[in-house]
């Protein structure tokens, strides 16, 4: 399946873009498996994944959470408020 | 004590401008910490910096660790107020206010807000630097102020 992600702040600048599209086999892949992907897919997001985490629907999951097509998946990494 | 806390998030587009005094019954402590953007990052002086949010996350996340933090210090009254998009060097991005019956409270309960504003709430910033360089394909656009999403 194909999930998009969201990407803000330095890891899009990092990216070049705002949204990157994944290819995962599998009916409901994992977010640990998405974080793979990522780093495959966009080298220069590699060092900062680990620390990042995902949110799908607007809300933190954990690494184990299954995914679908249809979620909205957003990566939040480097953040700095304040 | 078991009153219900005053709590205000709010996030605003541009920079966070000079707030009201707290009028809080009860109150024997106000803090108040305001963030202001360095004119210099990584020894590179900057013109600003692209505050971005992914909303609604952004403010429920905020709003919800407004309730723990002063839940858990027995405040009067917390106000957040965070920047998004472009704030010039020099001018505030965040502001904090807490009122508590005395200090020590309300110093603890600023200092563990930002500690976890900077790791848990969904909040980027990018900065502008002064040679010049656009934020480019990156650009952050500016957000209209969401007032009253608590």
């Amino acid at each position: 399946m194909t999930l998009r992600v969201k990407l803000f702040g330095p890891q899009a600048r990092l990216a070049g873009r705002r949204e990157i599209a994944v290819e995962l086999p599998g009916p409901a892949p994992t977010c640990a498996e998405l974080r793979d992907a990522l780093a495959r897919a966009a080298e220069r997001l590699a060092p900062s994944l680990a620390a990042s985490r995902f949110a799908v629907n607007q809300h933190y999951v954990r690494d184990d959470h299954p995914l679908r097509e249809q979620d909205e998946i957003a990566l939040i990494g480097m953040i700095s408020g304040g | 004590m078991d009153k219900t806390p005053s709590i205000e998030v709010r996030l605003v587009s541009g920079p966070v401008r000079a707030a009201r005094g707290e009028d809080v019954p009860g109150v024997g402590a106000v803090v108040r910490f305001e963030g202001v953007v360095r004119p210099v990052e990584d020894g590179r002086p900057i013109e600003a910096l692209e505050y971005e949010a992914y909303e609604p996350m952004t403010g429920r996340e905020l709003t919800a660790l407004a309730h723990r933090i002063a839940d858990r210090h027995r405040l009067l009254a917390m106000r957040v107020v965070h920047s998004t998009g472009r704030v010039p060097a020099g001018a505030a991005s965040f502001l904090l206010v807490v009122a508590a019956e005395h200090r020590g409270p309300a110093i603890r309960a600023i200092e563990e807000f930002i500690d976890r504003l900077k790791r848990d709430i969904p909040l980027w910033k990018v900065p502008v630097w002064a040679e010049g360089e656009s934020p480019g394909a990156d650009h952050v656009a500016h957000q209209p102020d969401h007032a009253g999403f608590a």
